[in-house]
């Protein structure tokens, strides 16, 4: 971990200085997030692929503002959140979440078939029931459970602030357990 | 339901979603930057984001080598090319509403084995199902029998786990399963590194259909001379089935990234988690 920050300091320095074979390294370390994180907002594949070409371009172009020796990917991710969220306004997408559970072949063949279409239908239930939920809760679930994103880097994403993550979580979550309640 | 249990459930979803392909964005965003000054801004103290609303305009275009707040000029040929492909969208969107008219169009649009239809979003009820609807197990040599076409196989790549034959086809549609290799990592919506579909465009026009919601990439191309699709995002594959030759979402699965070439006259259909540029070079190496 700490060789993996003192690599990503080194390439930071050296874009800083203008080196875009060094900024193109941390483009390749980071773009799967920052791609998730723009399509977690826009849910539309190429609204995502722009904000996140833009918001790297845009992060590249403002590197004399990064403070140095603080983590880069919250930092990209709020850059690129802030470009998801002026697509989606843009856009008027109001689609809703379009993701499905993909089914794990060896995993149906590891288990006996009736415990895995019963969790697999858990778990289609409890996505259904995320995707009821207002945007505001969906998108912080989103962010913390499906992208693993830490509260730090969701406060970034989301544009706003880290207790503000915390407690709309909580909520999010309540009515999470509520609407799961009422389904069953 | 424990907030604890639903908690570790969430974690769970996420680790088995299945999120649009991730694009290469190193080249592009590289391109850009040399494209531009290469000297990076100084401080302001603003936020990045908000302080040019419009640059992703003016450097996307910088890569084309227009000069910052020159007006974007459309070259003649690719106004011709939107013209046309609004044509050919507009020709799509109207064959659905007219399926005696389908044939025709299809005719024309060159992908004869596939029909093509925009949606607004995925229809609700339509899932993954790994492993659907490929047909008997059988081998290449023995499925040559049963199809009125040569089939095609690519190179380079690990020979197919899985070889089937579906006779239901007029003419017959071969599928082979690749494992997941180097740049064909599983997919989750078919259980297999690569999916390639084969069958006779002229004796089953239209038997596999595709239903293309707007968050979905879709281009109609030019390969090898004849008319290619790429679809890019998660989709709708159904087939018609041989008792009512109409599609029905009983007969559908989630699909991920396709691309659809045709041969002389057999069409066939890439599905993977892969990009378009490697999805093409697959296509380039298919040989009998």
């Amino acid at each position: 971990m700490e060789a993996e920050r003192i690599a990503e300091e080194s390439l930071l320095a050296r874009a800083r200085e203008g080196d875009v074979r060094a900024y193109e390294e941390l483009v390749e370390r980071h773009q799967a997030v920052a791609f998730r994180v723009a399509w977690l907002v826009t849910r539309s594949t190429p609204d995502a692929e722009e904000a996140a070409q833009d918001g790297f371009v845009k992060a590249y172009r403002s590197l004399g503002r990064f403070r140095e020796g603080a983590p880069f990917r919250p930092w990209l991710l709020a850059i690129v959140g802030n470009e998801a969220r002026n697509r989606r306004v843009a856009a008027g997408r109001r689609e809703r979440l379009a993701l499905r559970v993909g089914e794990e072949m060896t995993a149906a063949a590891a288990r006996p078939a009736e415990a895995e279409v019963l969790a697999a239908g858990e778990r289609e239930e409890l996505l259904a029931a995320v995707g009821r939920l207002p945007e505001r809760d969906r998108l912080v679930i989103g962010a913390r459970f499906f992208l693993e994103l830490n509260e730090a880097e969701t406060a970034a994403a989301l544009g706003v602030r880290r207790g503000t993550v915390k407690s709309r979580l909580s909520r999010a979550l309540g009515r999470l357990r509520k609407e799961v309640e009422a389904d069953g | 339901m424990a907030e604890v249990e639903m908690e570790r459930r969430l974690a769970e979803i996420g680790r088995d979603l299945d999120f649009p392909v991730t694009p290469t964005l190193t080249g592009r965003v590289g391109a850009e930057l040399r494209g531009m000054s290469p000297t990076v801004e100084a401080g302001t103290g603003e936020d990045p984001a908000r302080r040019d609303p419009d640059s992703s305009v003016r450097s996307r275009s910088s890569v084309r080598g227009r000069s910052i707040g020159e007006p974007r000029a459309v070259p003649r040929l690719r106004l011709l090319l939107l013209v046309v492909l609004a044509a050919l969208l507009l020709a799509a969107g109207a064959i659905a509403a007219v399926p005696s008219a389908r044939h025709a169009v299809l005719e024309f649009l060159g992908l004869r084995g596939e029909t093509i239809e925009r949606v607004p979003s995925l229809p609700e009820n339509v899932r993954a199902k790994p492993g659907w609807h490929l047909g008997s197990p059988t081998t290449l040599a023995a499925a040559r029998h049963g199809l009125i076409f040569d089939p095609l196989v690519p190179r380079g790549l690990e020979d197919p786990n899985g070889v089937f034959l579906d006779s239901s086809v007029l003419g017959g549609a071969l599928n082979l399963t690749y494992p997941p290799q180097p740049g064909l990592p599983r997919s989750r919506l078919t259980g297999v590194g690569l999916l390639i579909d084969q069958l006779s465009g002229q004796a089953a026009p239209g038997f596999y259909g595709k239903m293309v919601p707007r968050g979905a990439r879709f281009e109609r191309f030019r390969f090898r001379g004849q008319f290619a699709a790429w679809v890019e995002g998660l989709h709708v594959f159904t087939y018609k089935p041989s008792t009512d030759h109409t599609f029905h979402l009983d007969h559908a699965r989630l699909a991920a990234n396709a691309l659809i070439v045709q041969r002389g006259d057999v069409m066939i259909r890439l599905e993977a988690r892969f990009d378009k540029p490697t999805a093409l070079a697959i296509a380039r190496s298919l040989h009998p």
